[in-house]
């Protein structure tokens, strides 16, 4: 057995600047942004990455200037296919980044373009690729984009691939792709058979870990490539980016399990233009208690020694108590879960973002014998971290997933005109998003119930003064600063969400609270039964979330949401408060990279991106929202409150002046 | 400004990989044709894919072969990537033009057999690599750290002490050469991810 390892390769399809889907070369569905869904699979360390233009490869320019916006994303080795007519395209393509080429149609069509792509390139730097599917009882090749049956059949475009000096294969099965019915070996066979003599990559149909393994132990293909695979994940086919583990890939081709010698490590560096000085305590009153300071909307320090949130807490504790009848209660809900579940395929929505609570509670759920549909809103900035935390607890689970992606360039477009707009609040869009993806979930599948993974012990409750959050804001922000349309954006609107909330039945419950719920036990608990990751602090489950957290709202409004997650940890019993202090004094070093990250991709420079990190300051009150609808009705919302339909906390911060 | 590394840039290779990992380390480096710039430089990296002949033909026509050699003899730090690797030597079984000579030894193809079994080339993939001699030069390349391979033709340097590093692909072959602070790689650390990265950021800080 030769040291080198087979690859296992995504082949991601572009169609102008989406990633897409096909079954059988049809029907593209759209599954994220390819800057992002890139950047993930680079942190999940693929073996190689295949791009290909399907609308390139049935005659579409190529699109060069968008391609190095890709390249700069990637650490690994990447491929090109889609369009590619001259040795110059192909010698530009490998100047922007790219390793190597694929050449299909125009080997059919000018083979001497390909022999000299060879000769200027190097044979590594040329694939040779081939679609086939079955016709008339054989196996025959169909060129541009597989529209067009060839004269050539497999034994001759062999010997032409030979003679041109490809330095790679890649078979693709046209009747297999998209199907995830597994890789047709026969076809990989007759492949590498009739090429013995260079690397064979099998394309096309691979829907299964196992399935990855097979052309490589029974085909003598040197690679697979898989789609659907690496982006969609279990029954629903719901998109999904996941990539085997180290650790699986080991097994998967049965090699002796070696010890790798990276880990995981900190690659956030130590950067000084992007510090975030540790706060200074020296002007401001904390609390007896926690560390909520004196500067902290609604903490009411001149009132006594130790803050609203804090009595905000022991009120909701003494509501909750945690013993036998917690315990009684949570069984209780489950039971009501199963009952209104009767005769439906799932009892529950629960909304997943990879993070501990959410798997968490998708596990406990599941312990407790109800049936939940899991709901994911892809805002086209996840982290590696959080797709392949969801994959693992959901599949181990055997929880079914439906994921809402949103147009990239529109979702975007939503959050430059939040950051324009001059607000803290800039993450909002993704948690209005996530609710609007729940309740529709829950409507679209007849659903009477949401289940949320809050818990008040450990995340405690955010000032309304810094994270003000409704569709109506939403709106009006985009509205005033957006350019691109508002189309696939899950907007949670007035009439929709009273619709929701108040006319649908639709209970909210967050049964974290019943549980004696602590996070670093949750977190290795996920880790030893799911193979859950948790990479530290700063990388959070999505990429706009840990700007916003880890940079924009410290540097541009002196707020750090860890002050309330570790206030709330120390009420609860979880950190140390003197811990806490040392930690919140401290200065922070966000990821450079990822800052970088931000601004390439809503397309700022740095003087732009400057201007606007020291643009005069706006809230909410600055926007139209619902507000004060929200106060208006608030003897409905107070109705709705006790009949679990809104969170308290959405009473308190949202219904009150 | 110094940049802590110049890649050369005589129209061969994916430079826009290097310099996009470089600067993912955090270290700096600019692309220049130009022979007193590359004098100048504190480090450089000799790039390159392709064909033997093409790429030595060009370094010769350019006048940066000579600079190079020149910064070689000097004890200045290079670093050649994969076929930037191969021209340090002689000369290759690929091509009739000769080398840059840095490195003596020839550039070889791989056997078309190993036993009754053909061998499939390129050897393309990730493979490990095993350490030789003296730890002084990248000390955080480490025995068994994968890095990316594509390459028909390995090195085989003439003085086994010139080998930095092997790895197996149905022969054992120098996939790291070293000689005074001439270094190179078979690989592509530009595309090896963090193992990559921690190879240039180790060379630019050298």
């Amino acid at each position: 057995m030769l040291s080198v390892r087979p690859r296992v390769i995504p082949a991601l399809l572009l169609e102008n600047d989406r990633f897409v889907k096909t079954r059988r070369f049809e029907d593209p569905q759209y599954v994220g942004d390819p800057v992002n869904v890139l950047s993930i699979f680079n942190d999940l360390e693929v073996d190689e990455m295949l791009l290909l233009d399907i609308g390139a490869a049935r005659g579409a320019p190529i699109q060069l200037d968008y391609l190095r916006r890709l390249t700069t994303e990637c650490f690994v080795p990447l491929a090109y296919g889609g369009g590619v007519g001259s040795v110059e395209q192909a010698d530009r393509l490998v100047r922007e980044g790219f390793e190597k080429i694929v050449f299909n149609t125009t080997l059919l069509d000018s083979p001497e373009i390909v022999a000299d792509a060879v000769r200027a390139l190097g044979a590594q730097a040329v694939i040779a690729a081939v679609d086939v599917r079955a016709y008339d009882g054989e196996y025959r090749i169909f060129g541009r984009g597989g529209t067009e049956l060839s004269e050539l059949r497999l034994q001759e475009w062999s010997r032409l691939a030979t003679e041109v000096g490809a330095g790679e294969i890649m078979v693709t099965s046209i009747d297999r792709e998209g199907t995830r019915a597994g890789i047709d070996l026969e076809l990989v066979r007759e492949v590498t058979r009739l090429l013995p003599e260079v690397p064979v990559i099998a394309h096309g149909g691979a829907g299964t870990r196992e399935h990855l393994a097979e052309p490589i132990l029974e085909a003598s293909a040197s690679a697979v490539a898989a789609g659907s695979q690496f982006v969609m994940q279990g029954g629903r086919d719901s998109v999904l980016i996941n990539y085997p583990s180290g650790a699986q890939l080991t097994d998967l081709f049965q090699e002796e399990r070696e010890h790798r010698s990276v880990g995981v490590e900190d690659d956030a560096h130590i950067d000084a233009r992007y510090e975030i000085p540790g706060r200074d305590l020296s002007t401001t009153v904390m609390c007896e208690r926690c560390i909520t300071t004196s500067d902290v909307p609604g903490a009411r320090l001149d009132e006594g020694p130790t803050c609203y949130y804090c009595s905000l807490h022991d009120e909701l504790d003494a509501q909750y108590p945690i013993g036998a009848s917690s315990t009684a209660a949570l069984h209780a809900f489950a039971e009501r879960l199963k009952r209104s579940g009767e005769g439906k395929k799932y009892d529950c929505i629960i909304g997943v973002s990879g993070g501990t609570d959410s798997s968490y509670l998708a596990h406990l759920l599941v312990e407790l014998g109800v049936r939940p549909l899991a709901v994911h809103f892809d805002n086209t900035w996840n982290s590696p971290v959080a797709t392949s935390n969801i994959y693992a607890v959901l599949d181990k689970l055997g929880v079914d997933l439906e994921t809402y992606v949103v147009d990239n360039t529109e979702y975007d477009d939503i959050y430059r005109s939040f950051i324009e707009a001059g607000v803290i609040d800039i993450d909002t869009p993704t948690d209005i998003g996530f609710m609007g993806v729940l309740y529709r979930a829950a409507e679209k599948h007849g659903i009477k119930h949401i289940v949320e993974g809050h818990s008040f012990r450990t995340e405690g409750i955010a000032p309304r003064g810094w994270i003000y959050m409704d569709g109506g804001y939403i709106k009006s922000v985009h509205r005033k600063f957006g350019t691109v349309p508002m189309k696939t954006y899950p907007n949670l609107d007035f009439l929709k969400f009273l619709k929701w909330s108040a006319f649908s039945g639709i209970e909210r419950t967050r049964p974290l609270y019943w549980v004696d719920y602590h996070k670093e036990d949750a977190k290795r608990f996920l880790a030893d039964r799911y193979g859950w990751e948790w990479y530290g602090g700063h990388h959070l489950e999505n990429r706009f979330s840990a700007f916003c957290h880890s940079y924009f709202m410290p540097k541009r409004f002196g707020v750090n949401f860890r002050q309330i997650e570790f206030s709330a940890l120390i009420r609860s019993g979880q950190m140390e408060r003197q811990v806490a202090i040392e930690r919140f004094t401290a200065p922070r070093y966000p990821d450079p990279q990822l800052i970088e990250l931000i601004k390439k991709r809503l397309g700022y420079d740095d003087a732009r991106f400057d201007a606007l990190m020291t643009a005069p300051k706006h809230t909410y009150r600055d926007y139209p929202t619902y507000k004060q609808w929200f106060e208006r009705l608030r003897p409905l919302f107070w109705v709705l409150m006790k009949l679990n339909r809104v969170p308290k906390s959405f009473y308190v911060k949202f219904c009150r002046p | 400004m110094t940049v802590d590394i110049t890649i050369v840039d005589y129209g061969v290779g994916n430079v826009a990989s290097i310099a996009n990992m470089i600067r993912k380390t955090g270290l700096t480096s600019e692309l220049s044709a130009d022979a007193d710039v590359i004098s100048a430089a504190e480090r450089i990296i000799l790039p390159g894919v392709g064909a033997f002949d093409t790429a030595a033909s060009r370094l010769r026509l350019s006048g940066l072969g000579e600079v190079v050699a020149a910064k070689a003899a000097a004890g200045d730090r290079v670093l050649g990537v994969c076929l930037g690797m191969q021209l340090l030597l002689d000369g290759s079984e690929e091509g009739d033009e000769p080398g840059l000579g840095i490195v003596p030894g020839t550039v070889r193809r791989f056997p078309r057999t190993v036993g009754d079994e053909t061998l499939r080339v390129p050897h393309m993939g990730w493979n490990t690599v095993t350490r030789q001699g003296n730890p002084d030069m990248l000390p955080a390349v480490l025995d068994g750290d994968r890095f990316y391979f594509v390459h028909s033709y390995y090195a085989d340097p003439s003085d086994p002490s010139d080998t930095m590093a092997i790895t197996d692909y149905g022969v054992p072959f120098a996939s790291m050469i070293r000689r005074g602070n001439v270094v190179g790689a078979q690989f592509h650390p530009e595309k090896s991810h963090r193992m990559g990265a921690r190879l240039l950021a180790d060379f630019g800080r050298s």
